[in-house]
């Protein structure tokens, strides 16, 4: 039923696009892209059901170009078609009135011929109307709170010079925590195309060992320096700040914690590598204005700055060439290196320090000089000669990339984990990361 | 052409077996948001959304369905999608609500400046925009000097079978300036009082363009002055700390924890818990006696001010800390069903397509008496912050750091030199009992936040906080990266 959904978006999207092309002036380009999706969402809290709904959503984002200036507006996509065209002339002679207004913009991209594609990914999704009485089997007596999502997600573009992309996927997300009375907790996604009962009851199953291990009495820490292993969850955290530190336009404004990278002031660990990977199939290629990326590109290699996202406006205005990124300049699909630590052999490795599986609330404290402020959260441990000792209470880090990611980087495992994008904000996100694990030598707590 | 929806009619003639109660909640926004930068036009952006948020009850349990198909035959099928999810969900619901979570309540609100959209930005916007950025650009060394204009126009309509019928009408503008100065490896930032602080209900005067450009060239030369300054000292000293970034001090350590859903746990997996207990609110001194916090739909250009809460609660002004002690909690008819306490009418949504939680509207920390050069005449050894650019707390809202951009040692109760960097950080309620001044109102600021984040599925909101002039002692003070 979803992919006759899909078809229908498709076709009205097609439509809506066919007829705004035809509408338009000389001298007018225009492109569009659409984000829509037809989700089912889910929140429960002591495992029992807190809301849960449908969303039947579409907004296409258009850019009309007139008269060297570039001009952007939203407006809905509901899939019925005399509304929508409607709303969509309305809105284009709205942005006509105000584009005299606007000014010139010298560093325009045009709208221009590009390659097509299409992708879409077809799923076998939960029902809806089965996932509360499944929740309340699985939890049983485990306090579990979280939230599924699924449904169609779809990203689209086209353009008057008649480019055309579409990418669709049936997906889902389940994220949540097992809480204990102590408020202490243990955390897991459980994201795919396939859903399956079994394999949901199984990864609550574990979440209910996971959270047994912090019944044991709470360490508190002295603030300090500390060796820490950052699991791929936590890794996402920190690496999530950074998504848009590559972009060109940041680098040149003084806004991206990498200046110093680029500058030669400061270095990371050789050890540190991060691309753009978009052969994890995660998200589409093409951009917000329908050029296609490269399906993998290192950003950082061996420490090094290698390339930056250089977007069709950011390559006009400083003279250099684009790399594909779009107007944001901002990661979509992170691939960072695995190293050579094998994965069981990480509490060996640490030795005597802190496992750090989440973390919360991070935000940079000072750009320039790379760092990053935030808490611990969720299953951490203090390890004492290799093994778990106890759960430790939650303390706050500020500590610099360029000593996490930099000198004091250990080791890297030598496997990771897709760490899926779980962001709702306006629609559900697609994306993710895929991550290792890091040891670091000595990490900064400081309260 | 489609028949307009009627939302009273549709609610109260739309039925299905087994559904005990029907609500309709519309809303419509037009958005317009211009940026420039360095000279240029950057962004030139409008918006248009107008979508349809059914709920309906059935066996205790509401299930949604969000919807911008808006016919009849569409309303009718997400009532439909509505009711099975809630029918499928009741035997497993995390409470029984009835009728009292939904009032039936009548009426309009209108912000008080509010006037038609009409054409929205014009010729005259666009080119003080342009001119603000070369007013920010003070000099080469400003890398970055951009300036935003953002203008809403918001119309909710909602209806329920039960005769509620009410529709609020707000038009808020917003503005911000920065500049960013680089210079032999150091940067610095400064703004018009943090991101997107000037948020009201207002109109296009919002936009004044002598003080606007007035505010830019301020802003311009202290991001210049920031570059030649000392980093803040590290140790423990007296902080005072300027109503803009006392906004975030209120948001994070007063505003989230006393989040009833939070109290109750809804938000463990994502934006967290709270320190806050249920039996706190009455008995815990949350602050020093000076400290007074009042949730406040009622004023007059406050971002959030608002007739009626998205659950349809008229909004009222309530005290939610009042001499230093904790006395309400700032949650819905939902959360107060489910804790058996009082609360605030606090139910909102971002947008027509997410369903109601407990946020933070206007929330108010009221003037005290004490004039700023009372402030700090009175401090031996201290630092003075103003405008936030750095936030961090963690999950059950105790521990936070916060940074800010511009910092003024204070030294035998004189202002001192400028300096750089300075960030502070602490634990919520040693912190508020650490309040020892708060400022009168000639210190007093009102002021929004925009891009406030919770709930799964994830909502931003803005909300409105005001606050004085407030003094802190011993509080950890540090600079910026060596």
């Amino acid at each position: 039923m979803m992919e006759q959904t899909a078809r229908d978006l498709r076709a009205a999207f097609d439509s809506l696009a066919d007829s705004l092309f035809h509408s338009l002036r000389p001298g007018e380009d225009l492109s569009l892209t659409l984000s829509a999706e037809r989700s089912h969402f889910l929140r429960f809290s002591q495992g029992r059901v807190r809301q849960n709904g449908f969303v039947d959503d579409g907004t296409v984002e258009a850019r009309l170009v007139t008269a060297g200036r570039s001009l952007t507006f939203d407006f809905p996509l509901s899939g019925a078609p005399g509304r929508d065209r409607a709303v969509a002339a309305a809105e284009l002679e709205r942005v006509r009135t105000f584009a005299p207004a606007w000014r010139e913009d010298p560093f325009l991209v045009p709208i221009e011929a590009r390659p097509s594609s299409e992708v879409f990914h077809g799923g076998t999704l939960p029902d809806p109307e089965a996932l509360p009485g499944l929740l309340a089997h699985a939890c049983g007596s485990l306090d579990l709170v979280g939230y599924f999502s699924s449904g169609l997600v779809v990203r689209a573009a086209a353009n008057s010079k008649g480019m055309r992309h579409w990418f669709g996927v049936e997906n889902f997300v389940v994220d949540c925590s097992a809480v204990l009375p102590s408020g202490q907790a243990a955390k897991a996604s459980y994201a795919g195309r396939i859903w399956s009962n079994e394999d949901f009851e199984r990864q609550v199953e574990t979440l209910r060992t996971q959270s047994e291990a912090l019944r044991r009495p709470r360490r508190t820490l002295k603030p300090g320096h500390y060796r820490v292993f950052l699991a791929p969850a936590a890794l996402a955290e920190l690496v999530g700040l950074m998504d848009s530190a590559a972009g060109e336009g940041a680098l040149r404004q003084g806004e991206s914690p990498l200046v110093a990278l680029r500058d030669g002031r400061r270095s990371l660990s050789d050890g540190f590598s991060l691309s753009e990977d978009f052969s994890l199939g995660l998200a589409p290629r093409f951009n917000d204005f329908g050029e296609i990326f490269p399906e993998n590109m290192p950003v950082i290699h061996s420490g090094r700055l290698a390339n930056t996202l250089i977007s069709a406006r950011s390559a006009r205005e400083y003279g250099i060439e684009s790399n594909g990124a779009g107007s944001g300049e901002s990661l979509r699909s992170v691939h960072v290196a695995p190293g050579h630590l094998a994965p069981d052999s990480v509490l060996q490795a640490l030795g005597t320090g802190l496992y750090l599986a989440n973390l919360h609330y991070c935000n940079w404290s000072d750009v320039p000089g790379g760092r990053i402020t935030g808490m611990t959260r969720h299953a951490c441990f203090w390890v004492e000669n290799g093994e778990l000792v106890a759960p430790i209470s939650d303390m706050r880090f500020d500590d610099s990339i360029y000593s996490f990611f930099g000198s004091n980087l250990e080791a890297v495992t030598a496997s990771g984990e897709i760490v899926p994008e779980t962001s709702t904000y306006e629609w559900r996100s697609l994306g993710g990361m895929s991550l290792p694990g890091m040891l670091v030598r000595d990490f900064a707590l400081t309260l | 052409m489609e028949k307009e929806l009627n939302l009273c009619v549709l609610a109260t003639s739309l039925h299905e077996p087994g559904m005990d109660w029907l609500g309709l909640r519309r809303i419509r926004t037009r958005t317009g948001y211009l940026s420039a930068r360095n000279g240029k036009p950057e962004v030139g952006h409008h918006e248009w959304s107008d979508g349809l948020m059914v709920e309906v009850r059935a066996k205790g349990h509401i299930g949604y369905c969000a919807t911008n198909g808006l016919s009849e035959v569409e309303v009718r099928d997400a009532m439909r999608r509505a009711l099975r999810v809630a029918r499928a969900a009741a035997p497993h619901a995390i409470f029984r609500f009835d009728d009292t979570v939904r009032p039936a309540v009548r009426g309009v609100y209108r912000s008080a400046r509010r006037e038609d959209f009409g054409s929205g930005f014009h010729g005259g916007h666009v080119d003080l925009l342009v001119s603000l950025t070369e007013d920010l650009r003070a000099s080469d060394r400003v890398v970055k000097a951009a300036a935003t204009f953002v203008l809403r126009d918001l119309t909710i309509e909602y209806a329920s079978s039960s005769g509620a019928d009410f529709r609020q009408e707000m038009l808020v503008a917003g503005c911000d300036l920065r500049a960013i100065a680089q210079a032999d490896g150091k940067v610095q930032q400064r703004t018009h009082h943090g991101y997107l602080t000037h948020l009201f209900q207002s109109g296009p005067d919002l936009f004044h363009a002598e003080s606007l450009r007035r505010e830019a060239r301020r802003i311009g030369a202290e991001a210049l002055e920031l570059l030649a300054a000392e980093d803040c000292p590290t140790d423990t000293r007296d902080v005072v700390l300027a109503p803009d970034q006392m906004i975030l001090q209120i948001h994070e350590s007063i505003g989230h924890p006393l989040e009833l859903d939070r109290i109750l746990g809804d938000e463990r997996n994502y934006a967290g818990s709270s320190f806050v207990r249920l039996e706190d609110i009455g008995s815990l001194q949350y602050g020093s006696p000076l400290l007074n916090v009042s949730f406040d739909p009622s004023v007059e250009t406050e971002v959030a001010s608002y007739g009626f809460d998205d659950l349809g609660n008229p909004a009222s002004k309530q005290a939610i800390i009042r001499n230093g002690m904790l006395v309400r909690a700032l949650g819905s008819l939902e959360s107060q069903a489910r804790a058996g306490v009082p609360g605030v009418a606090n139910a909102r949504v971002c947008a027509w397509n997410r369903p109601p939680i407990d946020r933070m509207a206007n929330l108010n920390l009221e003037p005290g008496s004490s004039s700023f050069d009372a402030i700090i005449g009175s401090i031996e050894r201290g630092v003075f912050m103003a405008t936030n650019r750095s936030w961090s707390i963690d999950d059950f809202r105790n521990k936070f750091q916060f940074g800010c951009e511009y910092g003024r040692l204070i030294e035998n109760g004189r202002l001192a030199r400028l300096v750089r960097n300075p960030n502070y950080r602490g634990i919520s309620v040693p912190f508020w009992r650490s309040l020892k001044a708060v400022g009168d109102t000639s210190t007093f600021q009102v002021l929004g936040v925009s891009n406030c984040g919770k709930g799964e599925p994830n909502q931003a909101v803005w909300v409105g906080h005001a606050s004085p002039v407030c003094a802190f002692s011993n509080v950890e003070v540090f600079g910026g990266a060596s």
